[in-house]
């Protein structure tokens, strides 16, 4: 509900915080043009400008995972998966959980893991349409690994547009995936994305 | 993915004041002489808050106080010297489509939210520190530019809420309570939220942004009611009537005085 985000994004607690910060629902840092280790550091990328690391949050995310972000989650976020291993979750979930996310097999193509990333916008990311636009084959980290091109439509009725390069080596799986507003931000970013995942390798 | 994670705290305790903040592109001067703005048709939302303290939204309060507010922009902006129009429909601009005028709103909404995110809640962006404001709306805002004619395009939001009877009631009967040893004086009652921002139509860039939060923390008591005539013209008059330049702008204009 719009009202509750504005007023909850601006977490005004009385006079003296509008811009004055402070309270925020996390952290940023800063990541530089260079070669950086990302998840859980097994995993090296150098993007071609900086960006913004978003701090892991307790409660959802897991260490396999990490989020970058150019200008903020609304409108685009870089997320690397590295090496999540069988039987775990792209993000942290309780078993008595409503809503479950599906667990990562080591055996698992790559339609079934186009279909687990499909599944995790629609359990928890508010996605009320999604559209599989292609995937292909695309060789990744020099293994056989695929290109899943995707769009979505949003609660907040913003279309979004997303490409995953992915790969399962040694029953782990690797994954590089740009999420963005359609219009604009994706075209803009899908460069940096392209750049980051040539530059990827294992460590 | 990071998006999907967001959780954000819905229950916000609103002081009894006004406050006002604006950010500015570096290079922003206000528009001046004959400039072509288009105001965006303004995206307001009022509701009651009820006994339990949610927003029920209120169609009725919601129109009245759209054209209230329509009314007061173009008061306010009609002794600028500016050329101006206000969309009060999304198919009134001869064309453009009622669809890209949509896109183009939904893209502001998302936009404006990570304008209030990262630069008033403290969840400030490194790459983007010194910057000004930071943030466009690309390539669809340049296309109306070009199918208008239009240099700027302004667009609002406005939310108010007000207290219902019931919430009046419960906290005259917390107070009266403090008389017996149950005390519960204060409880958030009503409150208004609006931002606007300035788009240049040549670039796509959103070069200025301003947000007014007004509220109180007594129930029945009211900060400005933009269902009102009186209201809108205060809430438009605190929004829009004192756009400061960018930094680059400032500092070039103290170099000459």
């Amino acid at each position: 509900m719009r009202i509750s985000i504005i007023l909850a994004a601006l977490a005004l607690g009385g006079c003296s915080s509008v811009g004055g910060g402070g309270f925020g629902y996390g952290g940023y840092s800063l990541v530089r043009a260079k070669e950086v280790r990302v998840g859980d550091k097994t995993l090296a990328v150098t993007p071609p400008r900086e960006w913004n690391r978003i701090a892991a949050s307790l409660f959802v995310d897991i260490s396999a995972v990490e989020d970058w972000t150019q200008n903020g989650p609304y409108l685009d976020s870089l997320s690397f998966v590295t090496g999540l291993k069988d039987g775990k979750t792209l993000v942290r979930q309780r078993s008595r959980d409503d809503r479950q996310v599906p667990k990562f097999r080591s055996g698992m193509t790559a339609p079934e893991i186009a279909a687990m990333i499909e599944t995790l916008f629609r359990v928890r990311g508010g996605t009320v349409d999604f559209k599989t636009l292609s995937l292909a084959p695309r060789p990744f980290l020099g293994a056989n690994g695929f290109q899943y091109d995707f769009e979505h439509l949003d609660s907040d009725e913003v279309r979004r547009q997303g490409r995953a390069v992915g790969v399962v080596i040694e029953g782990r799986l690797y994954l590089v995936l740009l999420d963005a507003a359609r219009s604009h931000y994706y075209s803009t970013l899908l460069p940096d994305f392209e750049a980051v995942v040539a530059s990827a390798r294992r460590v | 993915m990071r998006r999907l994670g967001i959780a954000l705290l819905a229950g916000v305790a609103l002081a009894g004041c006004v406050q006002t903040r604006q950010y500015a592109d570096v290079e922003f001067a206000p528009p001046q002489g004959q400039y072509k703005l288009l105001v965006m048709r303004p995206d307001v939302a009022v509701g009651s808050v009820t006994t339990g303290g949610m927003v029920e939204p209120r169609a009725d309060w919601t129109e009245m106080a759209r054209a209230r507010m329509i009314e007061a922009i173009r008061a306010q902006q009609a002794g600028r010297g500016g050329d101006i129009r206000i969309l009060e429909r999304r198919d009134s601009l001869p064309g453009v489509s009622a669809e890209s005028i949509a896109e183009l709103e939904r893209l502001h909404y998302a936009v404006g939210s990570s304008i209030a995110l990262h630069k008033y809640s403290g969840a400030y962006l490194p790459t983007k520190r010194g910057k000004g404001l930071d943030w466009t709306l690309g390539a669809d805002a340049v296309a109306l530019g070009r199918q208008s004619g239009y240099d700027y395009a302004l667009f609002l939001h406005a939310e108010d809420s007000f207290a219902s009877g019931g919430r009046v009631a419960l906290q005259v009967l917390g107070i009266a309570g403090c008389f017996v040893g149950f005390c519960a004086p204060t409880m958030a009652g009503d409150g208004q939220l609006a931002y606007a921002s300035l788009v240049d139509l040549r670039t796509g860039e959103v070069v200025w942004f301003n947000v007014v939060q007004a509220g109180s923390q007594v129930a029945g008591i009211k900060m400005g009611d933009i269902r009102t005539e009186a209201g809108a013209a205060q809430l438009v008059d605190r929004l829009l009537e004192r756009m400061k330049p960018g930094r680059n702008v400032r500092r070039r204009q103290d170099q000459v005085q």
